[in-house]
């Protein structure tokens, strides 16, 4: 059975970057924002 | 619970350019009628993998390092004259409905409604050494969460933040102008092959 071990993930990291809201005062520039199944054929 | 149509898709994206050669991109959708276990499948399973969308080839799963863990290889085609770039990375997939203690032991959100956690970082095998061409590229992070909407199961929100340097030799206008679509390219990539695979 394998193990349940999880060596070297940034748990830290990515507990961080995903709540941090992405404002410009965050240094984000936002480049999209719409209904992806209406702007893009195909979806 | 399995859904097989999108019925509504709402994406904003960002990106912050703070590397000399990438950028960190960060999408967030929100998704009615579509299954977070079947986005993880198709993500894990290197045969959902072979039938996704998008520039990604040659995609190896080197090791299955744990029942969360797992090596990856594959390679990034871009177009010529540019020379594709290639990864190796782990990856760890925790949901906190399937894997209570390891989202304890991780110290991962302690939240009632369902998410998924992935986290992708660069490493390194011997097997899989660095080659002029391809380019070794390194992903500092692809973090993803899929989360589901606690008032509505059926809503799905995703939140990708993902960073990473392509290395090599790339004209200036290439991170900048080549990057600017890449949040939503990535995300209707994923929606195309979701569909696909489903």
């Amino acid at each position: 059975m394998q193990s349940q071990s999880t060596p070297d993930f940034d748990i830290a990291q990515f507990k961080t970057v995903i709540e941090q809201a992405p404002t410009k005062e965050n240094g984000w520039d936002l480049e999209y924002e719409g209904a992806v199944d209406k702007d893009f054929k195909g979806i | 619970m399995l859904y097989f149509h999108i019925i509504d898709c709402t994406m904003k994206a960002y990106k912050k350019t703070d590397t000399s050669n990438g950028m960190t991109l960060r999408t967030e959708v929100v998704l009615k009628g579509f299954n977070a276990e079947n986005f993880v499948l198709m993500l894990r399973d290197a045969s959902y993998r072979k039938k996704m969308e998008g520039p990604t080839k040659n995609f190896k799963i080197i090791e299955e390092t744990s029942k969360n863990t797992d090596v990856i290889y594959f390679e990034l085609g871009l177009p010529f004259p540019l020379t594709n770039r290639d990864f190796v990375q782990k990856r760890l997939f925790v949901s906190n409905k399937q894997d209570p203690e390891l989202v304890a032991k991780l110290g991962l959100f302690n939240w009632d409604h369902a998410y998924h956690a992935i986290l992708i970082q660069s490493t390194e095998r011997p097997e899989y050494s660095v080659k002029s061409s391809p380019v070794r590229g390194e992903t500092i992070m692809h973090h993803t969460l899929l989360e589901e909407d606690p008032t509505d199961q059926t809503v799905l929100k995703i939140k990708i933040v993902m960073s990473q340097a392509m290395n090599g030799n790339l004209p200036k206008v290439m991170p900048s102008g080549g990057g600017d679509k890449m949040p939503r390219n990535m995300i209707t990539e994923l929606l195309k092959s979701y569909k696909k695979c489903f």
